[in-house]
């Protein structure tokens, strides 16, 4: 392979390097097969510059390869995620609504007055929607159960806090 | 899976690909460009993949431990990745052999009887 010049060893590796995300080992490999094939075609007599473009063409869209990379790496991550069962989820969303519960708990013990308590009202609330997009993404499917754990929320925010006495 | 630019339709090349692929494998620990190579002589130069989109067709079959990949060197000295067939691979390439023996079987069949 050392019949290739530099340019033409450039290009290929910056066609390489863009049909592998920039993942160094994909590179190297798909870069080992195009200088496979354009050593062999200079030896048999072709410009570097027109092999380099006949090869390229015919291994395909370097945009293409790249995006087929990027979805078996999806693929791959999926498969390694092991689904949570029944007693986990419920567990998991059990301890997150005891959590919020005693936090809210506490602050209502804490402050006492009322314009104080909305604004405490509206970070806390803020920050249970917040904590609940991870939790939904971790075990799948609970939009039913966000709801279910929304309205036991907003029952004894309204119970407890200063702000919901006044209403 | 390589779309084809070859005599055979995209989906008789996406279907066939991976039993050809560990049936190359099979015979010899072997890397993508000679793997491409090979089928292009096995089927007479009628099955030509878009070559570039082999390798994450082989990323997948190693993802599924069909196959597993190791570095070695070319002759010229540079890092080359070569693949070897599993026997995860070996399982399921005998698996779809008989699929496609049976499917071979089944047009026959369906052609004598018409």
């Amino acid at each position: 392979m050392s019949n290739i010049p530099p340019d033409t060893l450039e290009l290929i590796e910056r066609y390489a390097r863009i049909a592998s995300n920039s993942d160094t080992e994909i590179a190297d490999e798909l870069a080992d097969h195009l200088l496979c094939e354009i050593s062999s075609a200079i030896s048999a007599g072709e410009d570097p510059t027109d092999a380099f473009l006949r090869v390229s063409t015919h291994f395909g869209h370097p945009a293409e390869i790249a995006e087929a990379f990027a979805e078996q790496q999806r693929d791959k991550q999926s498969s390694r995620i092991k689904p949570m069962t029944l007693n986990q989820r419920s567990a998991l969303l059990i301890s997150h609504s005891l959590v919020w519960a005693a936090v809210i708990l506490a602050t209502s013990a804490i402050v006492a007055d009322t314009s104080t308590g909305s604004s405490v009202m509206f970070i806390l609330l803020a920050g249970w929607f917040a904590t609940f997009f991870p939790l939904q993404a971790m075990i799948g499917g609970g939009r039913a159960a966000a709801c279910a754990e929304w309205a036991w929320m907003k029952r004894t925010a309204q119970r407890v806090l200063p702000v919901s006495k006044d209403k | 899976m390589p779309p084809a630019k070859s005599d055979y339709s995209k989906d008789l090349v996406a279907a066939s690909a991976t039993p050809l692929i560990l049936s190359v494998l099979r015979n010899a620990d072997s890397y993508g460009y000679d793997i491409i190579a090979r089928v292009a002589l096995l089927s007479g130069g009628k099955l030509q993949w878009a070559e570039g989109m082999l390798y994450p067709l082989l990323h997948r079959l190693e993802g599924r431990e069909l196959i597993k990949s190791y570095w070695g060197k070319s002759d010229t000295g540079r890092r080359r990745k070569y693949y070897q067939i599993t026997p995860a691979g070996e399982q399921t390439l005998q698996s779809q052999r008989n699929q496609w023996r049976e499917i071979s079987d089944f047009l026959s069949r369906a052609g004598q009887a018409s």
